[in-house]
Order: C-alpha cells, then sequence, then structure tokens
C-alpha cells in the first residue's frame, strides 16, 4: 500500500507492485498518457522509489565510497545522478543523491529499501558517524512530467519553480522536496512529501492541470520513454550488460576519483580492449511494434555481428526504434549496412542512430518566454520564431511600398 | 568487412576521436578519449556543459574542422558526441558535395569561355 494506493485503485487501469508498493501502472490509455508527456503535463506516482535519508558527520564519506560518482560534486540544493557498482565493476542500480545541507536523501527506483540499507552499511567500512532513516513508507513521490510541467508546479510552489536547473531541487519544508529530475528528457518536477500530505496535493495537481490538459499516467509508459530517451533499465539494456562502458554510461562514473566501490576491477576492464557495445537503432521502413523483438540477431554479410536488446514503436519518430549489443567493431552510428533478423526469417533494413532517439519537445520551449495557458505569449520557441520571421518580413514590405 | 563499411567507419573514428580530444583540451575535461562514449549528453548531464561551453563547442567546430555555425542553427546537433559528429560529417560531404559541382561548374565555365575564346580566335583569324 502506499498514501494514494485507494485512490488509484479506484481510478487507474491497471496497479502494479513496485520495490514492495502499490502505484499505477496504467491509469488510462497509453496513447493518451505518451502524448501528454511528450507534449504537454502528466501526472504520476512515483512513490515505488526507495528514499534513504543519509545525515551523520561522515554521511558524505560514506556516499563518496559507496557511489562511482563524485559526491563532491554536489553543493546545497543540487543532485547527482550515478550508479553504485558491484565489486566486479557492474552495474547494481542507478541512483539519485539529493544534498540538503549535508544531509543526503537517496532515491532508487531499483532497489529495495532494505538492499539499499545493506548495500550502504556494507560499504562503511570504518566510518560510523551516519544515521540512516528510511522514508520509503512514510513519503510518496508526485511527479508532474511534460513540456509545460514547469508552469503548473509554478503556479503550486511560485517562481522558484523556474529557477530550479536540472537536478536542482528545492527544500519545501523538512523533507518535503520539490526535485527536478526525469528520464525521458521532458521537463520533469517530483514532490518528495509525507503520505498524510500525497492526496491532497494529487488532486490539487489534477485541478490545476486540467487546463493544461493534463493526463493521469502509469509506471508502463516508461518502457517507450525510456527506449526514446535510453536509461539504465535493469530489465532493457541491464539485461544483456552491466558494465557501464558496454551500456555507454561511462559518464555516471568518476575513474579519477581515489576510491569507490567497484574501482578496482572497472580499471583493470578499462585496460581491455571492449568486446561489445549497445547502440541505438532504427528500422529504415515500416514495421510495428512487433516486427523484431528482444533477441533477434543483427547481422552483416551473413554474420551475426550482435543482437536487438529492446525495441518499440515510437510515436514521435513514427518508426521502429531498438537498442542493440553490437560487436565493438561495428558499434558506430551512421551505418546503414545492417540488417536484423526477425523469428519468422525475415530480414529488416536497420540504420545504427545517436540515443536519445528524440528530439524532446521540452527543448523548444523557454518558461521565460513561452506558455501554455497565457495567450499573451506564444507555446514554444518555434511559434515564437515564426511570428517574429512573419513580423520583420511584413515590416520589410511596408517600408518599400 | 567489405572496404566500404570499413572507409565509413574509420571516417567516422578519426572525426569522433579529433572530437573527444579537442573537447578534453578547450575544455579542461578530466576524462581520457575512450572515457567518453558516443552517446554520452553534452549539457545537463553526461559532460556537464554550460552555456559558455556551448560557445567553446562552436569555436571549436570552426578552428578544428572549418564548420561555421550560422545564426538560426537547429542546436539539437549538440546534444551529444555522436550528434556532434554526425553534424561535422553532414557538413564535411555538403563541402565536398558543393566543391564537386564548383568544380563541374569551373569546368564547365571554363568550357564557355573556352568556346567563347575560339570563337574570338576563329573571328580573328577569319578577319585576318
Amino acid at each position: 500500500m502506499n498514501a494514494l494506493t485507494a485512490l488509484h485503485t479506484l481510478h487507474a487501469k491497471n496497479v502494479t507492485s513496485f520495490n514492495g508498493i502499490e502505484v499505477p501502472d496504467q491509469y488510462s490509455d497509453l496513447d493518451k498518457e505518451y502524448k501528454a508527456l511528450r507534449h504537454n503535463v502528466a501526472l504520476s506516482d512515483y512513490s515505488h522509489y526507495t528514499k534513504l535519508k543519509i545525515e551523520g558527520d561522515e554521511a558524505f564519506d560514506v556516499l563518496d565510497i559507496a557511489v562511482a560518482g563524485d559526491v563532491a560534486e554536489i553543493r546545497d540544493e543540487q543532485t547527482l545522478y550515478t550508479v553504485l557498482l558491484d565489486e566486479a565493476g557492474n552495474i547494481i542500480s542507478d541512483v539519485y543523491i539529493m544534498n540538503d545541507d549535508d544531509t543526503y536523501i537517496v532515491l532508487s527506483e531499483h532497489i529495495d529499501d532494505e538492499t539499499l540499507l545493506t548495500l550502504f552499511k556494507e560499504r562503511m567500512g570504518e566510518f560510523d558517524d551516519v544515521e540512516f532513516t528510511s522514508l520509503t513508507h512514510s513519503h510518496a513521490i508526485i511527479a508532474m512530467e511534460g513540456p509545460y510541467s514547469w508552469e503548473l508546479a509554478k503556479e503550486i510552489y511560485g517562481m522558484d519553480v523556474i529557477g530550479i536547473p536540472f537536478l536542482g531541487f528545492i527544500a519545501l519544508e523538512e523533507d518535503v522536496f520539490l526535485l527536478r529530475a526525469g528520464k525521458h528528457g521532458e521537463f520533469s518536477y517530483k514532490v518528495i512529501l509525507p503520505n498524510e500530505e500525497a492526496e491532497a496535493l494529487w488532486n490539487e495537481i489534477e485541478e490545476k492541470g486540467e487546463r493544461y490538459e493534463l493526463v493521469k499516467a502509469g509506471l508502463a509508459l516508461h518502457k517507450l520513454t525510456r527506449l526514446e530517451n535510453p536509461y539504465f533499465s535493469p530489465s532493457g539494456n541491464g539485461s544483456v550488460s552491466r558494465d557501464p562502458r558496454e551500456l555507454q554510461l561511462q559518464w555516471m562514473v568518476r575513474y579519477d576519483k581515489d576510491e569507490f566501490y567497484g574501482r578496482e576491477k572497472l580499471l583493470e576492464k578499462r585496460e581491455q580492449n571492449l568486446a561489445k557495445k549497445v547502440v541505438g537503432v532504427v528500422l529504415e521502413q515500416g514495421g510495428d511494434a512487433h516486427t523484431i523483438n528482444s533477441g533477434d540477431a543483427v547481422i552483416y554479410n551473413g554474420e551475426t555481428i550482435g543482437k536487438i536488446v529492446s525495441c518499440g514503436y515510437s510515436p514521435s519518430l513514427n518508426k521502429v526504434i531498438a537498442q542493440a549489443i553490437l560487436d565493438n567493431t561495428y558499434a558506430y552510428a551512421g551505418i546503414d549496412a545492417y540488417t536484423v533478423k526477425s523469428s519468422d526469417g525475415t530480414e529488416h533494413k536497420i540504420k545504427t542512430t545517436a540515443t536519445p532517439f528524440v528530439n524532446n519537445h521540452s527543448m523548444l520551449i523557454n518558461p521565460n518566454e513561452n506558455s501554455f495557458v497565457n495567450p499573451d505569449k506564444f507555446r514554444n520557441m518555434i511559434e515564437q520564431l515564426e511570428a517574429q520571421q512573419a513580423q520583420k518580413l511584413a515590416e520589410e514590405e511596408k517600408a518599400s511600398a | 568487412m567489405q572496404e566500404a563499411l570499413k572507409n565509413t567507419i574509420d571516417e567516422r573514428n578519426a572525426v569522433l576521436e579529433e572530437v573527444k580530444t579537442v573537447l578534453i583540451e578547450r575544455l579542461n575535461l578530466y576524462q581520457e578519449p575512450q572515457d567518453i562514449d558516443e552517446d554520452t549528453p553534452l549539457f545537463g548531464s553526461g559532460l556537464k556543459l554550460d552555456s559558455v561551453d556551448a560557445t567553446e563547442v562552436v569555436v571549436m567546430l570552426d578552428m578544428s574542422f572549418g564548420i561555421k555555425v550560422e545564426e538560426g542553427t537547429d542546436p539539437s546537433f549538440m546534444r551529444n558526441i555522436n550528434q556532434l559528429v554526425d553534424f561535422i560529417l553532414e557538413r564535411k560531404r555538403a563541402t565536398e558535395a558543393g566543391s564537386e559541382a564548383g568544380s563541374e561548374a569551373d569546368s564547365e565555365a571554363d568550357s564557355e569561355a573556352d568556346s567563347e575564346a575560339d570563337s574570338e580566335l576563329t573571328q580573328a583569324t577569319a578577319a585576318a
């Protein structure tokens, strides 16, 4: 159960259990939820995230050894997105680490409360001035996500929202935060708050979100959005490799840090030639979500050079997209010489490509200039630019007349 | 591997390596080239560049690759290393295609000039 389970049970299409917490898997219609996330605002319950507060004089030291990223990089109200490695240098999970005035809040989507706590305790070494408090079952996470989520969040929390940078947050009260972070390339604001306040906020967002054409969404949606904007996923790219180099996730690792769990083996691997690597793939012609499947072979000149890791149909691109793990010799973007052999034996031409696959709509929106609800403002920078050009042209014509 | 694919990969690899090396030098990044994956984001997460660094990337394109980024160019080419390399390769191909077209145009212009000269020469010869 979580704070909103009763509400979701009444209204959501499917509710699923994640890390022992019930959250909506699908609220209404996946296409509707997708469109809201990519073009307007989606409202989601992320309470399944494990939330661990770590404080004490040695909290920094424990965290800095426990994770592969550089915790010293984050100042107050900043968040580090990094990975926890095992001893062999393989990724266990991605984590967010929020620095709230040297008290840290760790958020993890893929590992439960008990496992996360055990991982940190195993890595404490001689440090003991550390206190762990789980917020997982006492706190909910409600997310406003999509190109105009900043505007809705601003209505609720004020102008400060506009100033929150990516991976920044505001501490609203003790253990209540507004965090800007997401894994789909659109604006995304997560409110971490006590369970008893969750339902009132959910209802307020739903009510105020109406004029943004807000749609309530579940987690199933993100199987597709995270394929379009790849992140670490245990059931996706993580199912074929946990090596940061093979997954192209070395940016989540700080090699020059003196010490972190898994560093030694990772540095050994770094000296070896890379055997395979995950790349983005687009089906050149037609197809639907079932044309190719995970495990299908990638072929070059009759030889198997890799396989499909995860795939789906991207509504934004109107194309079948996939991640494939290829022999490193062939693992480059911009190649159209390969095919994918589907289970019925048909070979489909593909092109390898840079990821993320999509140019997110949020990239076209400047919160200081655009608005979804203010008729005096343009909705995005393209509309704004076109209007400016039309005005310039009209002025030139007038002057020459 | 067939020659055509090998050439395509070699060309891309050469640009990838140069982009990584130049970015490390110009922006004082701590990474070694092999630590920067091709799909690494440049801004936000990834290399965590900022708007000042974006200007450096534009200068880098000019200094190292002779590419001038015009005002109004869709900035999505700066999203990650691979997209930056795609942009460089596209511009390179456009320049090469332009040069070839230019050569053909030059060649046609030369032919026309030659014909005119021939014609003038013919007339002059006839007049003589």
